[in-house]
């Protein structure tokens, strides 16, 4: 169990898409084709098994947008191994985001092909892969506005047809109704704020459509005196509802994790549980390189492309670009919704630049049978042409164009090992087991997270309670089997205060916040004797900052000594000397000798002696250490008697 | 039908009166359009918004036998970086995609001869020159970069 005592409704908490696939496809592969499996196999597979049916529909989605197979089979390729998508779908990755990125190419190239055509077989099965895609995801929001966006966008520009009105008309109703289904949006589809763009745009192009039909039927002149009228009469409309929306409250306003994307300093202000995940800091310049390599170059030169020889498709593919980029910018988990478009455009430069050389070498075999033809004819008189026009087509030599497509290649074999060493070296190290290499180059391995976690397991009573920081809340409900007080979902950020307060005030204060919850174990994790530097002395100013939202006098300045620095030596600051967070970490941390010249107490991810020795616990006993002490486990004292 | 229109039209005109408006569509070029956009991938990768939020230093600073020496590159980590150090990789990235675009510009409009050269082997230097630049940075920011 976790989040005791508060409790969790699953159903209504978590996106059930995931579940379902794995389940179905277990039922499939036991039922139907009668192999027997493990449950286990077919969720560690699930990452892969999705990966390759995303690189399918990214052939199809490239060859609808660009009419030439050449671009779908280089995209194809391209995105079975960009780091970008990979780090999120390696085996064993059970995470929403490996069938979310299938679900998402696949409603667009549905939506694309609906535009393209104007079926409403089309525009259906766009919106049962929506459905799809909602339950999966919370990155659904992202199609939710950008298939609006862009339904806006043709008309701004010009491009409005019967085939845009139908597709779009009919996934947004049958959309919307279906993504209602889902427990965890229900009513919020037509609610917040996140979906009003798609409402707003349906109402548009309503308004679009019936003025064209009406514009068919009057003459010019009674029609700009109706098209006068009814803007009046809609726009009023229009803001009337808004303000009684958002006045009453029905509408609700964007949501933490979405504000944040929008203004990205909401998040370090307001909310620091969503600025301190790592995964959601803005990206640094060479996260693009690590994650794209070659893509980021033929990235703007597929734009250019687009931008060339404008359709309803391409419009599609630059809007998606530019949105998805700067809300990589903003958060580095998107890297995720970057790499397919990546992939699309680079993919639809990459082959026009090998087309425009291949038919340079194409065009220079041709002269050659031409010429060999007119040598074995008898020569006829041939009037010398003037020279009269100066303005050609480059002529790019034979020699220059082989050269070219063998550069291009040699580009595409980068861009292959740059992924093979990316994944091998960053993306696949599981995060339980830590390895590192050792003075002699051979590998020493840090079991201890497994240790610790089978010692709960076996040594303590089956209802004991947990208090550790959210982060190990599903390992250790995993694993030990035992109820935590806070764990990843991090639904109630109240709750994960509470944990912060108790783990960053002195002993007795903790103690009555661990009483109040009934804790019997506490858990830490320090990596001071190796020098692993995910610690929990290195989140410590995040659980300052979280536990300050529900004690305000829980000041961040507090922690930090005279010169504003965090250390962890005798100049650190005393109220962070004195926390229950140093005391469990550093306990008998001063009889230690981590280094042969350093003295005893040495900690080596700060690289400074631990400040405060030789003291006393007093509400806590020290219950287990690991084998390299990262993981600490004690256990919660009762009271004394009363005197 | 007119009578009533006209109707509604005067009675509209006598309640609000409608401003003169000189308003023009302003349609601009797709290339114009192009160079915006390619403006605004230069603010997001040189990481604009991670220098907004976190608020690193200019450059870093390096001491060694008794001065200071200015540090371009932050080493070591790969998500983080000097205020310089995106503009730099920014202004590489688009580079390269400059001397690509470039070379289809030089091979698929008339133009003079002289200026199809110059283009298309501009555009060659330009790509192959930013691609090593690139990943010689990287190779400082990463240790081991492509190696096992």
């Amino acid at each position: 169990m976790s989040w005791y005592p508060l409790g969790r409704v699953v159903g209504g908490t978590v996106f059930p898409g995931i579940m379902l696939t794995a389940g179905s496809l277990y039922f499939f592969l036991k039922k139907i084709v009668r192999i027997t499996v493990n449950i286990k196999h077919v969720c560690v597979f699930m990452g892969p098994f999705f990966a390759s049916n995303a690189s399918l529909i990214t052939y199809l989605f490239t060859k609808e947008v660009s009419k030439d197979y050449g671009a779908g089979l280089i995209s194809a390729v391209m995105i079975a191994i960009v780091p970008g998508y990979i780090s999120r779908s390696v085996a064993g990755s059970f995470d929403n985001e490996c069938i979310a990125i299938f679900a998402l190419i696949l409603t667009y190239y549905l939506w694309l092909k609906a535009v393209n055509t104007g079926s409403m077989f089309y525009a259906a099965s766009c919106a049962l892969a929506y459905l799809y895609m909602v339950s999966s995801w919370g990155g659904y929001v992202f199609i939710m506005n950008l298939i609006p966006l862009h339904a806006f966008v043709l008309i701004l520009v010009g491009r409005y047809s019967r085939r845009l009105y139908v597709s779009y008309t009919t996934l947004y109703i049958l959309g919307t109704l279906l993504s209602m289904q889902v427990p965890f949006v229900g009513f919020q589809a037509v609610q917040s704020s996140e979906h009003l763009a798609g409402m707003g745009i349906f109402g548009l192009i309503q308004l679009v459509a019936a003025v064209k039909y009406v514009k068919s039927i009057l003459g010019e002149k009674y029609f700009k005196l109706f098209l006068k009228i009814l803007g009046f009469i809609a726009v009023s409309i229009l803001v009337l509802f808004v303000a009684v929306g958002l006045a009453t409250g029905y509408i609700a306003p964007w949501t933490g994790r979405f504000l944040s994307l929008l203004d990205p300093t909401y998040a370090k202000k307001y909310i620091p549980i969503i600025a301190s995940v790592s995964e959601h800091q803005p990206t640094a310049w060479s996260s693009y390189f690590f994650d794209l390599q070659s893509l980021v170059f033929l990235y703007p030169v597929g734009l250019y492309y687009c931008f060339k020889n404008p359709s309803d498709s391409k419009i599609f593919l630059i809007l998606y670009a530019v949105t998805s980029t700067y809300f990589t910018g903003v958060m580095v988990r998107l890297m995720l919704v970057l790499a397919p478009i990546c992939v699309i455009l680079g993919s639809m430069a990459l082959s026009n630049m090998f087309k425009l050389f291949a038919y340079k070498i194409r065009e220079f075999d041709e002269e050659d049978k031409k010429k060999k033809k007119a040598q074995s004819k008898k020569p006829t008189n041939q009037k010398k042409k003037k020279k009269t026009e100066q303005n050609k087509i480059f002529n790019l030599g034979y020699i220059a164009a082989t050269l070219m497509i063998a550069l291009l290649t040699a580009l595409f074999i980068s861009y292959i090992f740059h992924s093979i060493w990316v994944t091998s070296e960053a993306y696949s190290s599981p995060s339980i087991v830590l390895a590192a290499k050792g003075y002699d180059g051979n590998r020493i391995i840090f079991d201890d997270f497994r240790e610790a976690y089978y010692w709960l397991r076996q040594n303590t009573a089956p209802d004991a309670k947990i208090m550790s920081w959210w982060d190990y809340g599903y390992q250790i409900t995993a694993m030990a089997n035992r109820t935590v007080l806070v764990d990843n979902n991090t639904w109630n950020n109240t709750h994960i205060g509470t944990v912060g307060k108790a783990m960053v005030k002195t002993e007795n204060i903790s103690a009555q916040v661990m009483e109040q919850h009934d804790v019997d174990y506490v858990l830490v994790l320090f990596g001071g004797l190796i020098g692993y530097s995910s610690d929990d002395i290195n989140k410590y100013l995040w659980l300052v900052r979280i536990g300050g939202t529900v004690d305000p006098s829980i000041k961040e300045e507090d922690y930090l000594n005279s010169r504003k620095e965090f250390r962890v030596d005798s100049q650190g600051a005393p109220s962070f000397l004195n926390s229950m967070m140093y005391k469990l970490c550093f306990y008998r941390f001063w009889e230690v000798k981590t280094e042969g010249n350093k003295p005893s107490g040495y900690d080596r991810v700060r690289n400074t002696v631990m400040g405060n020795q030789n003291y006393e616990l007093e509400a806590v006993e020290e219950a287990f250490t690991s084998e390299h002490w990262i993981v600490r486990i004690y256990k919660v004292l009762k009271k004394e008697n009363r005197k | 039908m007119s009578k009533k229109l006209n109707f509604l039209e005067s009675s509209f005109c006598k309640v609000l009166r409608p401003p003169q408006l000189n308003l023009r569509i302003i349609k601009p070029s797709s290339m114009a359009v192009f160079a915006f956009v390619l403006f605004a991938l230069f603010i997001v990768f040189a990481g604009v918004i991670y220098d907004l939020i976190v608020e690193p230093p200019s450059i870093g600073v390096e001491y060694g036998f008794g001065n200071e020496r200015p540090v371009t590159i932050l080493k070591g980590r790969l998500n983080s970086q000097y205020i310089f150090e995106g503009i730099d990789g920014a202004l590489f990235y688009l580079l390269g995609s400059i001397g690509l675009i470039l070379i289809d510009q030089a091979l698929t409009k008339e133009r003079r001869e002289k200026y199809g050269k110059i283009m298309f082997y501009t555009g060659v230097g330009l790509f192959a020159c930013s691609f090593v630049i690139i990943i010689f940075f990287i190779k400082l920011k990463v240790p081991g970069y492509l190696k096992r």
